[in-house]
């Protein structure tokens, strides 16, 4: 096929401003892993750019071999895999019995879970339940049960639950399954795309969690993942906090500079290396979220 | 003829035993969900009662005295208040008129690329902020930003020019948060226009080009009026976030040298309710915040719905 000059200028404009895009994107990051990976020296008085100078994997392996770190990593798997596990059953649970056509008080349950999505009593009433009524201070129930149950979720569940053809559900009670097996045969097999991309969702949630641990803990062992990057780089308490300071950070062998983007880069690479082959269930699930929202 | 009879009759009690014992696990199934959404909903929602109260810790929420709205005069009255209103409304303003047409204008030129392999590559980068953390996105931010060591000010340096503290600087601020927000956002939010994009008919760019029509002309009649509606719907239901705007970008970047251009209302009553434990003012904030936003909420939901119905889906 030919195309026209005017066409072939276009495409290459166009390529030309995917490109500053893409740099947009990448650059930063370039110079945050340059600066993880430079000579010490170098970044206070140089200053580095987009290339590392010399190199110093050191920041990557004494942070790696830090305690709270290590704490703070297998809290989050902890938090994101039973909460992960948690809201799934309770989405599919809730989302399933409120696809039943008829059953005592179906409208009741269907508004009272809707409201949430519109009313809620803000951040000091929830603080002021978990912390002071429940107590659940310094524990991981602070984190998880409170985002268990999402509305949104169990819509967009419902409706595809809805979308099953009812012959089908009807002919396996006349063959005399209950609800559960109901469940887990017919209905799971069907929503299972949608599952996982709200799998994925919750994952991603509990991966980048911090504010709950803000609110609801003092101790370290606590932690999450991103709560310690905050510590590192917004609190500065490598600097400023001689005491807790971690035992390698001798001042002078590993710069605060170094240390801080090295765990940036920790923190946020199992993300950003699984995203790229899980990406289209997130492109789903916002559409399917449009299609119903 | 009796056995007819009796098998019907079977079928008759079967069907009504069903109904029955069909009613329970389904409340089996809503018990947890229920219990959850009783505790961690609906009773905060009886806890914004502390509002109308002045709230002390050792009464608790019942026993606490009722004060009217003594904390509602109080907030209206508070200059800190209207500041922290303005900026979250003009920051939201600003943040809908650049960060709308953004994903639109990639989703296009994203579509006019030949090489369906730069396609690919373009859009999986352009992700990438969106799954990484604000924590990290603002580290990367402070960090680029940097007055010492900085790649911006690196760079600047060279020319001799004295280094800029972006960050603490009020006419920098409010730019910072818009776009790294688009930044932040703009791949995702390109999504549903590639839908809308790859949805239209393919003959009606067949049939523009036999009209002579050129690029430019084909994307201004065949892909925008393509995803108008689209368009229309999102931004009006972005219009409905009017008076929430995300805490944690803020929260991570902004300092007291920016408070009076960048503190928002989820930050100001944040330090209130949490740093200085004022429960009763900082609920009576919260309150007045989500009848706003539940009015602005519902009523560009139903807009946004009607435009939905009006075009064909």
């Amino acid at each position: 096929m030919k195309r026209a000059t005017g066409e072939k200028l276009f495409q290459v404009f166009n390529i030309f401003l995917m490109i500053i895009i893409m740099a947009s994107v990448l650059l930063p990051i370039m110079h945050i892993i340059s600066v993880s990976v430079s000579d010490s020296r170098a970044i206070t008085t140089l200053g580095v750019g987009l290339l590392p100078v010399g190199f110093k994997p050191d920041a990557y392996i004494s942070i790696i071999g830090e305690t709270i770190f290590m704490r703070s990593f297998i809290n989050t798997i902890i938090i994101t895999v039973i909460s992960t596990i948690l809201s799934l059953a309770i989405i599919i649970m809730v989302a399933y019995a409120l696809s039943k056509k008829y059953f005592l008080g179906k409208s009741f349950f269907v508004y009272f879970f809707v409201i949430t999505m519109y009313f809620s009593g803000g951040l000091i009433p929830s603080y002021l339940l978990v912390s002071k009524y429940l107590k659940l201070n310094n524990t991981y129930l602070a984190y998880i049960l409170p985002i268990l149950v999402n509305v949104f979720y169990i819509i967009v569940v419902k409706s595809q639950v809805e979308a099953i053809p009812t012959d089908l559900i009807e002919a396996a009670y006349i063959d005399g399954a209950g609800e559960y097996k109901i469940l887990f045969r017919i209905v799971i097999p069907v929503i299972k795309p949608t599952a996982a991309a709200i799998g994925m969702f919750t994952i991603l949630n509990c991966w980048n969690m911090w504010f709950p641990v803000l609110l609801y803990t003092d101790r370290r062992e606590m932690w999450t993942m991103q709560y310690y990057l905050r510590a590192v780089v917004f609190e500065k308490f490598l600097a400023n906090n001689a005491e807790n300071a971690p035992a390698v950070v001798g001042a002078d062998v590993i710069p605060p500079q170094n240390y801080q983007m090295a765990c940036i880069i920790l923190v946020s690479l199992p993300v950003v290396s699984i995203y790229p082959f899980v990406q289209k269930y997130f492109v789903k699930g916002i559409l399917a979220g449009s299609v119903k929202g | 003829m009796s056995n007819i009879k009796e098998h019907s009759t079977v079928i008759k009690h079967r069907s009504h035993l069903l109904k029955k014992s069909r009613d329970l696990p389904i409340y089996g199934l809503l018990l947890p969900g229920v219990l959850l959404v009783i505790i961690f909903h609906y009773i905060p929602l009886f806890g914004i009662i502390i509002a109308f109260k002045d709230y002390n810790p050792f009464a608790g929420i019942i026993r606490s005295e009722w004060v009217g709205l003594k904390n509602f005069e109080f907030f209206l009255m508070d200059e800190n208040f209207w500041r922290v209103m303005r900026n979250t409304i003009e920051i939201n303003i600003m943040q809908i008129v650049m960060g709308f047409p953004i994903p639109i204008i990639f989703a296009i030129l994203l579509n006019e690329l030949w090489s369906a392999r730069l396609k690919k590559i373009t859009q999986t980068i352009s992700y990438l902020p969106y799954f990484i953390s604000w924590v990290v996105a603002a580290g990367i931010i402070t960090s680029v930003l940097s007055p010492s060591t900085g790649a911006i000010n690196v760079f600047i340096k060279r020319f001799g020019i004295a280094p800029i503290h972006f960050l603490a600087k009020e006419n920098y601020f409010r730019p910072i948060i818009i776009v790294t927000g688009i930044w932040k956002s703009f791949g995702m939010n390109a999504v549903y226009y590639i839908a809308a994009i790859a949805a239209i008919d393919t003959q009606l760019y067949e049939a523009a080009k036999i009209d002579g029509a050129s690029k430019i002309r084909q994307i201004w009649h065949v892909t925008l009026p393509g995803i108008k509606t689209m368009a229309i719907v999102l931004l009006v239901l972005q219009v409905g976030t009017l008076v929430s705007i995300g805490f944690e970008q803020i929260f991570l970047l902004y300092n007291p040298l920016v408070y009076e251009v960048g503190d928002v209302i989820s930050t100001y009553t944040y330090r209130l309710g949490i740093e200085q434990a004022r429960y009763s003012l900082t609920t009576a904030i919260g309150f007045t915040q989500s009848i706003v936003n539940f009015i602005l909420v519902y009523t560009t939901n139903r807009i946004a719905k009607s435009f939905a119905k009006w075009s064909l889906w």
